[in-house]
């Protein structure tokens, strides 16, 4: 016993430990008077008297222990001794089998008769053993609702053989009881039998449901099992919960994409009609929770035969769909719709002559009865649980969900092209038409919305631009719900293939825009289906005040400042230049020879200080907090960021940030990177449309740097400004959490646009664990939750919106 | 003399093994037949001191009661100690071959444990027909129904009481603090000496072991002393016990620079090393996990006589704030820093804490007074079954 051994020894090392202890307390006591300081040996006594009865309570324990281990090396002897006599029985069994085969002269003909024979041999076998005397304490009733049974008692063999174990059969479970117990009581009344005193046996077994026959067999010493007892137990079920609610699927259902050849309007009518029936059967609410609206215009079977299957599949079956027919001139799209017609009081089939897909749409929707209306096009397919999947979400409170969606390769039927979307926002929506499908909508709000026909081509967005003016709950579900067909001259398929798309979707958001009394123009960008929002022309202009903390570094400052005073156009604006003890006479020079407010800011310097303390010093209704070492690149950097930062609900604007290799250094941060916070699409082209959009447009993000940052005033002085705790790292990150938690958006623009030369003021290496573990504190639960802007689909390591790999 | 029967779910390394320990010997005092039931027996208590009680392992229970109750007889009152699966099971077992009155002690939202530990949502957990759940964690639908076969609950919090069926009693019951160990007394100058802390430093403490569940918690402490040292008041945070998970980040360096780290610490000397702190912090706020539980070391804090800081939720909700500790909405570094500099500002305020922090803690956290309370609960609710000799 090895271990056994190692703990002798190491409680030896203790005791010894003890002994000098004592030793050294003996000599204490014996210290002449003065030599001891008052008190000292009491407490030297009271420490050594606990120590021994710290000692007396672990020796106490490790008896206890080494108890346990001898009972329970007493226990494994049994086990052992019981297994062996079962692994005879069962050589035995085969050797018997075996020798009866070899026997046999003509097996093959004998067989069924051998069978026959054998079992009858079992069942002879089987019957109780009448020198076993045996009696059972438990279970008293045969009758349980329990789920484990104790069957506890007694048995030996009155010829004298040593029983070595016995076990209990309940189906094809079997288990080993605990032999071998003692049981004075048994030997007391049969005294002339020595193996009464530890006949006792004991063991526990899972009982199933209904009734089960339950067996106790007996070994001896190189003998077989031997049946001494059954009988028939039942088993009644708590009931806590019904049977048919325990049903709830753990993991989501794995989806087939069903490709169908052409199809006739018949075939495709038997396809899904037993599916169409079954599921108006299964459904018994008045009205349903869902209406699915589909417009249809000479769409083919197959593709509505897919599109029904994939309804027919939804794991949440309380939908009716709404079929609309645009003006179908193709006789098997118009011969399908007809047999849907009668088919199911779930399955709506209406039509609106070539009026369009807007006024077929609302035209559907005029006709929903559900408490949300979804809309799926007629080629489109949904995931089975996207119906499961939207209610959920819009259980939560929402009036709005939209989900992420995926390409259907017509040809081949793979899905392609996921799209990862980001949580509600309205202002990248305004760029880039990125919410699509699968949108559902609160019916009433829907049905007051509705489509305008002069949007036809883009309906869906602008119908989603005018839904969100009207100040609705919007959640977005992270999964792919929907799969989008991919047919040749679709936008699916190619984004350029509709050319009025860009100045409709222009059209829209400057209707938009002046409906929200935003104070800024649409406009088309370079890239397809992306919106720029230039800021309105105006007369007057709020007074920014660019905070910039600096000492020394004159190469960087100067470059700095003459880009501020050569390159702004915005009118009104100051530089309050707090100065943390320079220096450097070619700062000092620099200082003087712009016009800049200099605040002095002596001692350690604080990043977090030193702004708000620029902020205490500064004049402008707008703040923004600049690194020297950046660069103005675009000249209406500041009318860009006060767009933004001058809108109630938003509480700061970021810029593009880039290197000197015109590479992206800071388009946003996203939450949960590298375990805190991290810029993202770092590294990219600074011309290129990114992820959907993402570096071509202004988009909501969680947090933007410091390093170029506007606030209103007011709002930084009500949240008290920086957190002065962080000395040197993310307390832009803990501002802008504090002003998402008042309910504040946070915008990054591209139309402001900077170097950053990220590094030159403070070294790469540098790093203030206390800043990041400060973070943490305040903030990783909501770091935890995901960044609501960064889709949980993406991969959060590279922060580039590359789809996350699925180990 | 009745017989009484503890069933825990762990065995005595548990931090609730050592309630029931303290109850059991409570009982056992006023002449009641006290015996505890563990699933294993790794440790069997030994080290939390005298026992006045039996131990079995729950294999060994099988009906024969006299190696358990003096007088050889099944047990009238079985009390089990959380209703996670395994004491269920065993209590089931036991229900198969005698009869007795159950109660049950609630000491966490088991709901939110099991969701935690398992990550998925109670609701699914709770239809799901296919589902194995850990002996130590209690089972979704099983649990309710083992609530309501129980003659009495014992909560360690009110708001546990959400968990119980409206028709079985309640009784809040609090555990005790060894007041013989934890008594108020004067910083000990010579430690502080030892322990190389300069006149004037801050001091926290943390004595415990870290693991998972506290990591955040424990990590505010250091957070705080690096922060008041950073930022000019010297800080340092004394820790006793072992680190079971890595939760000081990547470079742990920060963290060492302001603690003393003292390892493995008796028991016996907890006391003399938290009576240096200038408060005694319990790090949280109000969630799912702390709102349905009872800090272990809150009874010591507050018998230690140091003012306490400790979040509005749990022992927080029934404090009063200025007079028995300084309550926060979240008790994390910052809070920290703030209370701390704001109680060194004003020694008369943290003398009131200082004061109320003991009578709180005789009041509340006495082990015979609470003792007599269950007796009165168990009385009342099995009237047949608690009659000590």
């Amino acid at each position: 016993m090895p271990d056994q051994d190692d703990h002798l020894r190491q409680l030896n090392a203790e005791l010894d430990e003890l002994r000098r202890s004592l030793v050294k307390l003996r000599a204490q006591l014996t210290l002449p008077a003065g030599q001891a300081r008052p008190g000292q040996t009491v407490e030297a006594i009271h420490r050594h008297i606990n120590a021994l009865k710290t000692f007396a309570r672990l020796l106490q324990s490790d008896a206890a222990i080494l108890r346990a281990r001898l009972e329970q090396a007493e226990r494994e002897a049994w086990d052992q001794k019981v297994r062996r006599a079962d692994a005879t029985a069962k050589f035995k069994e085969r050797e018997r089998a075996l020798e009866q085969i070899q026997r046999s002269i003509s097996w093959k003909i004998i067989k069924p008769v051998w069978k026959v024979f054998n079992r009858s041999q079992r069942r002879l076998q089987e019957t109780p053993v009448s020198d076993i005397a045996f009696t059972l304490d438990l279970p008293k009733r045969w009758k349980t609702n329990r789920e484990l049974l104790l069957i506890k008692g007694w048995c030996f063999s009155r010829s004298g053989r040593q029983i070595a174990g016995v076990r209990v059969k309940v189906g094809k479970k079997t288990k080993l009881a605990r032999y071998g117990l003692e049981r004075p009581d048994v030997a007391e009344s049969f005294r002339e039998y020595p193996e009464a005193s530890c006949c006792g046996f004991a063991v526990e077994i899972e009982v199933p449901p209904g009734t089960s026959a339950i067996k106790l067999e007996t070994i001896e010493h190189g003998g077989q099992w031997q049946p001494f007892f059954d009988h028939n137990l039942e088993r009644e079920t708590n009931g806590d919960f019904p049977e048919e609610d325990l049903d709830f699927p753990l993991e989501r259902p794995t989806e087939r994409i069903l490709k169908l050849s052409p199809l006739s309007a018949n075939k495709a009518f038997e396809l899904v009609r037993p599916g169409l029936q079954h599921h108006a059967a299964r459904v018994a609410s008045e009205t349903p929770f869902f209406s699915v609206l589909t417009p249809v215009y000479n769409t083919k079977p197959e593709w509505l035969a897919e599109a029904a299957l994939s309804l027919i599949n939804q794991t949440f079956p309380d939908w009716e769909w709404c079929v609309v027919d645009d003006g179908s001139t193709d006789r098997e799209t118009k011969k399908l719709l007809d047999l849907f017609a009668t088919l199911s009081p779930r399955l709506r089939i209406a039509s609106s002559p070539g009026k369009g897909i807007s006024a077929a749409t609302n035209h559907a929707l005029a006709s929903a009865r559900g408490d949300y209306v979804c809309f799926l096009d007629h080629d489109d397919l949904l995931h089975p649980v996207a119906l499961a999947s939207m209610k959920e979400k819009l259980d939560e409170g929402y009036d709005v969900a939209y989900s992420d969606e995926d390409k259907l390769e017509d040809s081949s039927g793979q899905l392609v092209e996921p799209f990862f979307k980001p949580g509600w926002s309205p202002e990248y929506f305004r760029g880039v038409m990125y919410v699509g499908h699968l949108l559902c909508v609160k019916r009433e709000l829907a049905q007051k919305v509705c489509f305008d026909s002069a949007y036809d081509g883009i309906q869906d967005f602008e119908f989603m631009l005018r839904l969100s003016e009207a100040g609705p709950r919007i959640g977005h579900v992270p999964e792919i719900l929907y799969h989008w067909r991919k047919t040749p001259n679709s936008i699916a398929e190619k984004p350029d293939a509709k050319p009025r798309i860009g100045s409709l979707q222009e059209k829209a958001v400057n209707a938009h825009l002046k409906r929200v009394h935003l104070p800024g123009r649409a406009h088309q960008l370079e890239l397809p289906h992306r919106l720029g929002i230039l800021p309105a022309k105006r007369e007057s202009h709020s007074r920014v005040s660019v905070i910039i903390p600096s000492r020394d570094a004159p190469k960087v400052l100067g470059r700095c400042l003459r880009s501020i005073f050569d390159k702004t156009s915005h009118p009104d604006f100051e530089v309050v230049l707090v100065d943390n003890d320079t220096t450097d006479p070619a700062s000092i020079s620099l200082m003087e020879q712009y016009p800049v407010r200099r605040v002095p800011f002596p001692g350690k310097f604080n990043f977090s200080r030193a702004n708000n303390f620029g902020a205490q010093a500064a004049t402008g209704e707008l703040l923004v907090f600049l690194n020297n070492d950046t660069a103005v690149i675009s000249d209406d950097w500041l009318q860009n960021l006060a767009y933004y930062a001058e809108q109630p609900e938003v509480g700061a604007a970021g810029a593009l940030l880039i290197y000197e290799d015109r590479t992206v250094q800071h388009a946003g941060v996203t939450l949960g990177m590298r375990g805190t916070a991290d810029h993202v699409m770092r590294g990219f082209p600074m011309t290129v449309d990114g992820y959907a959009g993402n570096l071509a447009c202004a988009r909501e993000v969680s947090v933007v740097t410091a390093a170029c940052l506007m606030t209103r005033a007011s709002v930084f002085q009500e949240i008290g400004g920086f957190s002065p705790h962080y000395f040197t790292a993310y307390q832009d990150v803990d501002l802008c959490l504090r002003l998402r938690t008042r309910g504040l958006r946070v915008i990054c623009t591209p139309r402001a646009c900077l170097l950053h030369d990220e590094f030159v003021s403070r070294p790469q290496s540098y790093y203030d664990m206390v800043d990041r573990m400060l973070l943490l504190d305040q903030w990783e639960e909501v770091i935890e939750k995901g960044d609501p802007y960064y889709n949980r689909n993406l991969d959060l390591e590279r922060g580039d919106f590359s789809p996350r790999s699925r180990e | 003399m009745s017989n009484i029967l503890f069933v825990l779910y762990h065995d005595f390394s548990a931090n609730s093994a050592v309630h029931v320990h303290n109850f059991a010997n409570q009982l056992a005092g006023m002449r009641h037949s006290v015996a505890v039931a563990i699933p294993h027996d790794v440790d069997h208590g030994a080290g939390l001191g005298e026992q006045s009680y039996s131990v079995h392992r729950f294999d060994r229970v099988d009906g024969d009661w006299t190696h358990v109750f003096a007088n050889g007889q099944a047990p009238d009152i079985v009390h089990a100690w959380t209703p996670r699966e395994n004491v269920r099971l065993f209590c089931e077992k036991l229900a198969g071959f005698s009869d007795f009155a159950l109660f049950i002690h609630l000491e966490d939202n088991e709901e939110h444990i099991l969701e935690v530990n398992v990550g998925i949502s109670f609701e699914e957990l709770a239809r799901s027909r296919y589902l194995e759940i850990p002996g130590n964690l209690s089972h979704p639908r099983h649990y309710r129904a083992f609530l309501s076969s129980a003659k009495g609950v014992t909560m360690i919090m009110d708001r546990l009481e959400q968990f119980v069926p409206a028709e079985v009693p309640t009784l809040i019951l609090w555990p005790g603090a060894t007041h013989d160990l934890f008594y108020p007394r004067p910083r000990d100058a010579h430690l502080l000496e030892q322990l190389g802390i300069a006149e004037g430093t801050v001091v926290l403490c943390y004595t415990g072991n870290v693991h998972s569940a506290n990591g955040r918690d424990v990590r505010s402490l250091y957070l705080a002393a690096a922060i008041l040292d950073r930022e000019g008041t010297p800080a340092r945070l004394i820790r006793t016990g072992r680190d079971f998970c890595s939760y000081l980040g990547p470079d742990e360096e920060w963290a060492y620079r302001v603690s003393i780290e003292l390892g493995y610490v008796s028991y016996q000397d907890i006391p003399a090393l938290l009576s240096l702190a200038d408060v005694l912090v319990q790090p949280g706020a109000d969630d799912p996990f702390n709102e349905f539980r009872l800090p272990g070391k809150l009874p010591e804090f507050f018998a230690m006589g140091r003012p306490v800081v400790l979040p509005r939720t749990n022992v927080g909700r029934f404090v009063r704030h200025g007079e028995e500790a300084w309550v926060l909405d979240n008790v994390d570094a910052l809070g920290i820093v703030d209370s701390v500099l704001q109680l060194r500002a004003d020694t008369a305020q943290s003398e009131r804490l200082a004061a109320g922090a003991g009578r709180f803690a005789r009041e509340h956290f006495d082990w015979t007074k609470n003792t007599h309370a269950l007796v009165d609960f168990y009385e009342k609710n099995c009237p047949n079954g608690t009659k000590p000799n």
